[in-house]
């Protein structure tokens, strides 16, 4: 008989989105702030 | 007028050039959403169950995939190691560094569902099988470059360091690889090659399995670890033109 394995299966798929959604997440963000930090140290320069 | 002479003005011309998204990267981010979607589909439904491990199987598709697209990614990093070694060019180093985050990522991926497959399959979530073993140590090297690369200030000798390092980690790569073929006593099934005498859990893969197998693999290896690596690059030279405006501000 076929084991029920299911409950692992949808385990695994909540951990890797999980993985990949935080990685994805932390580029934007370390995008999003580097993006703040130039503007603010050009505009800096600029004065 | 103005808002015209302001899109001239060179800085912003170099403003708008730096936030500007290639074109081909962007395709590259739609393909890869797709090639998720594909990887998924092909996954869960077209693979089919395997009638003794039961659904818990379908996670070695993802498993395998992100293993091939760590690889992919840390032997590109070597790649721009031994490339900043002859050329001394920071481009190169920052390849390396991108290539070697987006790989520990999908190291990590690998690991984890590989102890979610092992619970049902092996009855325990880890156990110190060589196989197992060396990819922990692999993810583990590669944590470390990562994190002994903040800790040296100079930045000529923080990259000749992480250059070294690099070529060096790749060992751990290579050995994780073949670690199944020479090592009889792992339990941790060889997917693709001829299996160790005793490995549990192996799989006999139907066509629709061995092509899932192949297109997660090749998905993997080919647009998603590249185009996480390219996005990653671009964090990489972004927080480099902050540094080069931070020395300047403090020079003027």
């Amino acid at each position: 008989m076929m084991p029920d394995t299911t409950s692992y299966l949808y385990l695994g798929l909540g951990v890797v989105t999980v993985i990949v959604g935080l990685y994805i997440v932390s580029l934007y963000l370390r995008f999003a702030n580097a993006r703040k930090d130039v503007e603010l140290l050009e505009s800096l320069q600029e004065e | 007028m103005d808002i015209a002479r302001n899109l001239d003005h060179p800085k912003t011309l170099e403003k708008s050039k730096r936030s500007a998204v290639p074109a081909l990267l962007n395709g590259l981010s739609v393909l890869s959403v797709f090639a998720a979607a594909i990887i998924l589909y092909m996954s869960l439904v077209y693979a089919g169950t395997d009638l003794t491990q039961g659904n818990v199987q379908r996670i070695f598709y993802i498993h395998v995939g992100s293993f091939a697209g760590a690889a992919t990614a840390f032997f590109v990093s070597v790649v721009g190691a031994i490339a900043y070694l002859r050329t001394r060019s920071n481009r190169w180093d920052t390849l390396s560094v991108a290539s070697i985050e987006v790989g520990l990522m999908l190291s990590v991926v690998t690991l984890c569902t590989g102890s979610i497959w092992a619970r049902p399959t092996w009855n325990t979530w880890w156990t110190w099988d060589p196989r197992l073993t060396s990819a922990a140590i692999m993810a583990l090297t590669y944590a470390a470059y990562l994190m002994l690369r903040t800790g040296i200030e100079n930045p000529d000798k923080r990259r000749l360091f992480a250059a070294v390092y690099a070529i060096l980690a790749i060992s751990t790569v290579i050995f994780t690889t073949i670690i199944i073929r020479i090592r009889p006593d792992t339990i941790h099934p060889a997917v693709i090659g001829p299996s160790p005498v005793n490995s549990e859990g192996g799989f006999m893969m139907a066509e629709n399995m061995s092509a899932t197998l192949g297109t997660s693999a090749a998905l993997m290896t080919l647009i998603v670890a590249p185009t996480l690596i390219w996005w990653r690059i671009r964090l990489e030279n972004l927080l480099e033109t902050i540094q080069k405006l931070q020395v300047k501000s403090l020079s003027n």
